[in-house]
């Protein structure tokens, strides 16, 4: 995308052609060929001198064709931030301060390389990255990068189309919704490139055609590594739920996007850069084949909106939750320590170690005795590999509940009314008609500021309900206890109490090993067929017991004359978190008489309340061994199948959040 | 007189011609019963394939035994329904002997086998419940090799019948083994090898081999009587299964199973006869079919 300084020359000559016949044009017939190429001579002066003072004035003498992009760039910027300010004020001047920031330092820096510092910054910000957990820097680099590369790399060819995303995605909070891209996005880009067109084409500096399509590559590319480095993979998994396996995360997350774009577009043309360039291909071509366990990934959490701030907070929440090291990391250690010889187990240990670290880190232990004990725990839990499960599809009735999204009659700008209310409404299906506690809380924050609301429910003043109806709406008002005046992020949470989520899991019994050996095809292929029939089955609920029962968890095929071990874990399925456990049994062990094998696992089959303070999608719960009844152990078949049931009472969260309720109070109020 | 002589004649030719032509109708019948291959057949037409949760199920199976022999001790086992869901009276229901097909009962013994039990609940918010299960049927049979072979404890020789010819002579070779199409079991003698000792005394050997041809699998193999003539004979088995000489149990499920089997006695004569051999071999033998049972609300 850099224009070559030949290609710069070229466009010049063609600028000073098409002058110069300009001017022959407007000198009038040929009567005088002498006198009009001497008009025509002054007249060139005459035009330069004006662009130049234009320029000058606007970008302090900048030297390149095109200076009316520059000044429309910079104030393209400028309005972009001054917009935004008018708009939303707050956390988004930040932006709009980056992106003058940016236009500035395109001015001080337009003579240099700007592919080379974009490269040096990216790869500085890229290795702080990990440390940015504030939501406004991490916008002010972003910006400042977008506005950066496309007023100097693409030399401000996409400017108008970035600034007007600037606005919206900033100051509008940024739809995702196809109907806002129907609708706003796609003419935005449009307007973008007919902009630049039609500018391209009065400055007789190129066709409308080229102005429209240069409108769209400088602006796409700075627009699109904006968006990835707030975090839209992380929204692309987790609240669109795009399956992990199409998207490369790991390819995607460990690049530093802005230093690439900057190495592959510096002026510098030294072995180095060149060699740079070849490690910057090999690092993302063995990212690629390296690749990372998906399933490291995966906060899910539900919102209505997915602006910046959802983008971040993803991206934060992927940090938050376990994930691995980089993957050339391992191998680096790998590398320093010598394993060569062994370099697939040595990384494959190294980024287990990395996942263990970042579990015991996610629960508050850092340091010390207590880590080496956590590290050591995981590690094992790892090998062992927790208990797994899988939707049972022959379920169809199942409990439901979700916040219907909100409406576009939403208050979201309110005058005068500091205590306004605000609804919200969660629909629950409960088709088993279970007896359903829901606890609804609703606040209003500002920052540190938090305002609690008062909850209505149905009509009445109460944040709790009692319900086994099947289909249960509940209208939820939300008003705050204090005054509002200001941008606010509305949340309200409804915590849906003693939901009772059953799973089941198919066994065959058979009474030796070689029985096994002559049956194993034929229960394969009947009882037990499938390939994850072996694994444990419940509703498509928000939680479920995932658990594993024979001579190894995972095997169907249970010899009863050797040891049995239950292994279980709880698994969080929903957009929400799983708050508390309130009880599991294994109800169909403890009915037919199936008993830990050591006095000590006596709350292996049956335990009470767990609270789980953050959302953690797969929970270790229990291990034990189990001493099965002579009815298991003797019988007259060559083998027996039989499904066992267990129970898991828990309380589930739902959160739903609308940012940037806007309240003013005006003054004569 | 020529006249009387032609008609005579050609009223005895209708006679022996109308005699032969009629020759099944008055004659012995044949007794196919023990040729090819026949084995128990299942069929569970009234046995229902859907059913309703928290009800009684009931239905049955029939065995018919097309074999040439009784099966014995015949077992039918339901595997593989889940107990959590289906809980019968009785998984296994027995019969004590179903003949086989013989000059007597010319369709071979048929007997009705039915089950009982209860169809449990659903697990919660499921409609419905797929149970696939196998139908097991084991018995005990025998199968009888009885062939007419020629014997002769000289040279290696071949031909057909008796009409022997020395190796060598004409460019013979060793004749193949004799194939066979089976005995009207599942378990055939597939081959037979005749094999003389020279020198010495009379002695001869015959090799088998045996070899399950049905569509389930042998358990074990045991030898009965075994005769050449009125001359008994010793055999055994032998194979890579084989632990002892008298029976074979087998343990893992072969795609084939094949066993040798090993004869050998003493001849009546040091010249070449026509006789009847005759083994008796007993067999313990399963079959399973796959069935679909759907559990509905």
């Amino acid at each position: 995308m850099v224009i070559s300084e030949e290609q710069r020359r070229s466009n010049e000559a063609l600028k000073e052609r098409l002058l110069r016949k300009r001017a022959f044009r407007e000198a009038g017939p040929v009567e005088r060929p002498l006198a009009q190429l001497a008009a025509t001579e002054r007249k060139i002066a005459e035009d330069s001198s004006k662009n130049n003072k234009f320029f000058s004035k606007l970008s302090k003498g900048f030297s390149r064709s095109r200076p009316y992009l520059g000044a429309a760039a910079k104030g393209g910027a400028k309005f972009g931030g001054g917009a935004t300010k008018l708009i939303v004020k707050g956390g988004i001047a930040a932006g709009s301060a980056a992106g003058s920031a940016a236009s500035a330092a395109h001015e001080k820096i337009r003579d240099s390389d700007p592919g080379f510092v974009l490269f040096i910054a990216g790869m500085l910000v890229f290795a702080f990255n990990e440390y940015i957990d504030n939501y406004s820097l991490a916008l002010i680099i972003a910006t400042f990068f977008m506005f950066y590369s496309a007023l100097t790399v693409f030399e401000k060819e996409g400017i108008v189309f970035v600034t007007l995303f600037f606005i919206w995605y900033v100051g509008l909070g940024g739809r995702y919704d196809i109907a806002f891209i129907r609708y706003y996005a796609f003419p935005l880009a449009l307007a973008g490139m007919l902009v630049h067109g039609l500018v391209k084409k009065f400055r007789h500096t190129g066709t409308v055609a080229e102005g429209a399509i240069g409108e769209l590559k400088g602006g796409a590319i700075p627009i699109l590594l904006f968006i990835m480095d707030l975090g839209l993979i992380d929204l692309l998994l987790n609240y669109f739920k795009i399956p992990a396996a199409i998207i490369n995360i790991t390819f995607l997350k460990f690049v530093p996007w802005w230093g690439l774009l900057g190495i592959f577009t510096t002026r510098k043309d030294t072995t180095l850069i060149t060699v740079l360039r070849v490690l910057a291909i090999l690092y993302i071509i063995s990212l690629i084949f390296v690749g990372v366990a998906p399933s490291a990934y995966g906060e899910l959490k539900e919102s209505v909106g997915t602006g910046p701030e959802e983008l971040f907070q993803a991206r934060l929440d992927a940090q938050k939750g376990i994930k691995p090291e980089n993957p050339l990391t391992s191998y680096g250690t790998c590398l320093i320590t010598g394993r060569l010889a062994e370099l697939d187990v040595c990384v494959s240990e190294e980024q287990k170690k990395s996942l263990a670290k970042s579990a015991c880190k996610n629960m508050g232990i850092t340091s010390g005795a207590e880590l080496d004990q956590c590290l050591k725990d995981e590690l094992a839990k790892m090998e062992r590999g927790g208990a797994k499960g899988t939707t049972d599809l022959s379920r169809k009735e199942f409990l439901t509940a979700e916040f219907m999204p909100v409406k576009d009659s939403f208050p979201r700008m309110v005058f005068n009314e500091p205590r306004k209310i605000y609804p919200a409404t969660l629909l629950v299906k409960n088709p088993l008609q279970q007896q359903l506690g829901v606890e609804v809380n609703c606040k209003f924050t500002r920052g540190s500021v938090e305002i609690q609301g008062e909850v209505n429910i149905n009509g009445e003043k109460k944040n709790r309900q009692v319900s086994s109806r099947k289909n249960d709406p509940l209208n939820i008002l939300c008003q705050p206890s204090a005054d509002l005046n200001g941008r606010y992020t509305f949340e309200i949470e409804a915590v849906l109490m003693d939901i009772v989520t059953t799973t089941t899991l198919t066994r065959a019994l058979v009474k030796t090993q070689l029985d096994k050996e002559r049956w194993e095809g034929e229960i394969k292929s009947t009882a037990l067929a499938g390939f994850d029939s072996g694994l444990s089955r419940s509703a498509d609920e928000f939680a479920r017991l995932n658990y594993g029962f024979g001579n190894f968890p995972d095997d169907p095929i249970i010899i009863a004359d050797r040891p049995v071990v239950l292994s279980a874990s709880v698994e969080d399925l929903g957009k929400g978190q799983l708050k508390r456990i309130k009880s599991y049994t294994f109800s169909s062990f403890l009915e037919k008489g199936i008993a830990p094998a050591s006095a000590d696992d006596q709350n292996c089959l049956q335990r009470g309340e767990i609270v789980i303070p953050q959302k953690v999608r797969n929970y270790h719960l229990t291990e034990c061994f189990l001493e099965l009844t002579p009815e298991y152990k003797s019988f007259s078949l060559p083998f027996i199948v039989e499904t066992f049931e267990a129970q898991l009472v828990y309380d589930y969260s739902l959160t739903q959040k609308v940012l940037g309720i806007q309240v003013e109070i005006t003054l004569g109020k | 007189m020529n006249s009387k002589l032609i008609l005579s004649a050609l009223i005895l030719s209708s006679l022996l011609f109308l005699g032969c032509g009629t020759g099944n109708q008055i004659g012995p019948e044949v007794d196919d019963s023990k040729i090819g291959v026949k084995e128990l057949a299942l069929s569970s037409d009234t046995f229902p394939q859907a059913v309703f949760a928290n009800s009684q199920i009931q239905g049955t199976f029939t065995l018919k035994n097309n074999a040439g022999y009784d099966a014995e001790n015949v077992q039918i086992k339901l595997l593989g329904l889940d107990r959590n869901y289906v809980e019968l009276l009785s998984e296994t229901e027995s019969i004590n002997i179903l003949p086989g097909r013989s000059l007597f009962s010319k369709e071979g013994g048929e007997e009705i086998i039915a089950f009982r039990g209860t169809v449990k609940n659903l697990a919660k918010g499921a409609d419905q419940n797929t149970q696939r299960y196998l139908v097991l049927v084991t018995y005990s049979s025998k199968v009888e090799f009885s062939p007419t072979v020629c014997v002769d404890s000289g040279l290696y020789l071949v031909g057909s019948g008796c009409n022997f010819k020395e190796i060598g002579a004409g460019g013979k070779k060793r004749p193949t083994p004799e194939t066979f199409s089976g005995q009207g079991a599942p378990v055939a003698f597939n081959n037979l090898e005749i094999i003389p000792y020279t020198g010495t005394e009379s002695e001869i050997e015959l090799r088998m081999k045996v070899a399950d041809r049905g569509r389930g699998q042998i358990k074990l193999l045991r030898l009965g009587r075994s005769a050449l003539g009125s001359i008994p004979l010793q055999c055994e088995f032998h194979g890579k299964n084989v632990e002892r000489p008298e029976g074979v149990i087998f343990n893992e499920k072969a795609s084939s199973q094949e066993v040798d089997i090993v004869c050998s006695g003493k001849l009546e004569s040091g010249v070449a006869y026509k006789t009847a051999l005759f083994i008796e071999l007993f067999y313990d033998y399963e079959f399973t079919e796959n069935r679909n049972l759907e559990i509905r609300r």
